[in-house]
């Protein structure tokens, strides 16, 4: 078990008696700690290695399969997608993520067990910024490219409709309008816009995720789930239907709506899958 | 000014196509005892005893933080940010929580509508649940 428990009065992470870290790896990370402090003689040319490497289970979730290795959990997806899933969201999006380094380790022994027992409490990472972006290895696979540019006709739109709000958003921003200044960042399988005025929460349109309102990539959604981490199961989505994504969102809203008196009722297929836990693009 | 009602109703279409997600809500019973006052980013929201009120989880821009001040005390609890094991719910439906007259915060079932009684919802705590005070100040 590898468990880590914030002091509030120092504000630093200590590990708990019992930690068993894979290689005996500590929180202390010095320099070299992703090489086991050991630099002449092991590379990580990736810098995506970390010291943990031993898989130690493996699951499904519908149509996707999930190796678990340390407390890190990677879905496999279909089309060739992989994302990687940290038991907590890793907020850096500094490529970091998976690493079970830092605040992840809490909950990653949850993340990585299919026991039912009640999760350790996972205190929030000393090192969350608003981000909350995930590191999706997507992108690697020729079949996630294909999807981009399947795609992309959607993300045209998409970038159109975060510009605007992301113009709008910086008027408002320098005449008091807005409390928020708009960024934009690169995570989650997208380009996403945040504090968008044109937005109350978050939406995809292709590999874009606009964020406004409240909302963001590290804020928790009504689905209990990361809103980050679930607009970015709409990109897969897209990536699968291309300019079929639209129609079906709203063919699927509708039925929702009408069936379920709801847009997020289960009727609406395309939000079923991002709902789940952890979020996956579809529910089978 | 017509092309800018054309351009706010093409963007209103499109989020309507595109489906909004929404940010999880958090709908908290008063049963402390006295009235509680929550701070919010920009504004103050006050909590009659045997009342609720629904507002924004807090999320990582308020350091999953959320302050409360009763009488001269203010409080702090760090909430989790993960949920992944509370029991899912309609998603219109907020997370609703319970304040206790020993501060703590209880989760509650999603059909709560009143001040519920929280003996009986010890398996439902998961995910750090009942919140314990972080801190606690007092004038």
């Amino acid at each position: 078990m590898s468990a880590l428990a914030r002091d509030h009065v120092t504000d630093a992470f200590a590990h708990a008696a019992n930690d068993d870290y894979i290689n005996g790896g500590s929180c202390n990370r010095t320099k070299y700690s992703y090489v086991d402090n050991n630099p002449l003689t092991l590379t990580d040319p990736t810098g995506f290695d970390d010291v943990i490497t031993e898989v130690t289970g493996i699951r499904t979730a519908g149509a996707s399969l999930q190796l678990v290795f340390g407390g890190n959990t990677t879905t496999y997806t279909s089309f060739g997608m992989t994302t990687d899933v940290t038991g907590n969201p890793n907020f850096g999006g500094d490529g970091s993520g998976g690493s079970g380094s830092g605040a992840s380790a809490a909950s990653n022994t949850g993340a990585g067990s299919n026991s039912d027992s009640a999760p350790t409490p996972n205190p929030p990472s000393q090192n969350e910024t608003p981000q909350g972006n995930q590191n999706p290895s997507s992108g690697s696979g020729p079949l996630d490219l294909l999807g981009k540019i399947w795609n992309l006709p959607n993300t045209v739109i998409g970038l159109v409709y975060g510009s605007i709000g992301y113009a709008v958003g910086w008027a408002m921003y320098e005449t008091g309008l807005q409390a928020q200044a708009p960024g934009i960042t690169i995570g989650n399988n997208a380009i996403q816009f945040t504090d968008n005025p044109f937005v109350a929460g978050g939406l995809t349109i292709g590999n874009v995720e606009i964020f406004g309102g409240g909302g963001g990539p590290g804020v928790l959604g009504g689905d209990n789930n990361l809103m980050g981490l679930h607009e970015m199961q709409h990109t897969f989505q897209g990536q699968l239907l291309g300019p079929l994504y639209l129609p079906s969102n709203l063919l699927g809203g509708a039925a929702g709506s009408v069936m379920g008196g709801s847009w997020h009722a289960p009727q609406t297929w395309n939000e079923v899958g991002p709902k789940m836990h952890p979020p996956q693009p579809w529910w089978w | 000014m017509n092309q800018l009602k054309c351009v706010r109703l093409s963007l209103l279409v499109l989020a309507a196509l595109a489906a909004c997600s929404s940010r999880l809500q958090l709908l908290l019973f008063n049963n402390s005892g006295d009235p509680v006052n929550v701070q919010l980013e920009r504004k103050t929201m006050l909590i009659a005893a045997g009342q609720s009120a629904q507002f924004d989880y807090p999320g990582p821009n308020e350091r999953w933080t959320l302050h409360i001040s009763i009488g001269r005390c203010e409080i702090e609890y760090v909430v989790p940010s993960s949920l992944e094991h509370v029991p899912t719910r309609p998603y219109d439906v907020p997370l609703k929580a319970q304040l206790e007259r020993d501060l703590s915060i209880f989760l509650l079932p999603a059909e709560a509508k009143t001040i519920t009684d929280v003996g009986s919802l010890r398996s439902l705590q998961v995910e750090g649940f009942p919140l314990e005070a972080k801190s606690r100040t007092c004038r």
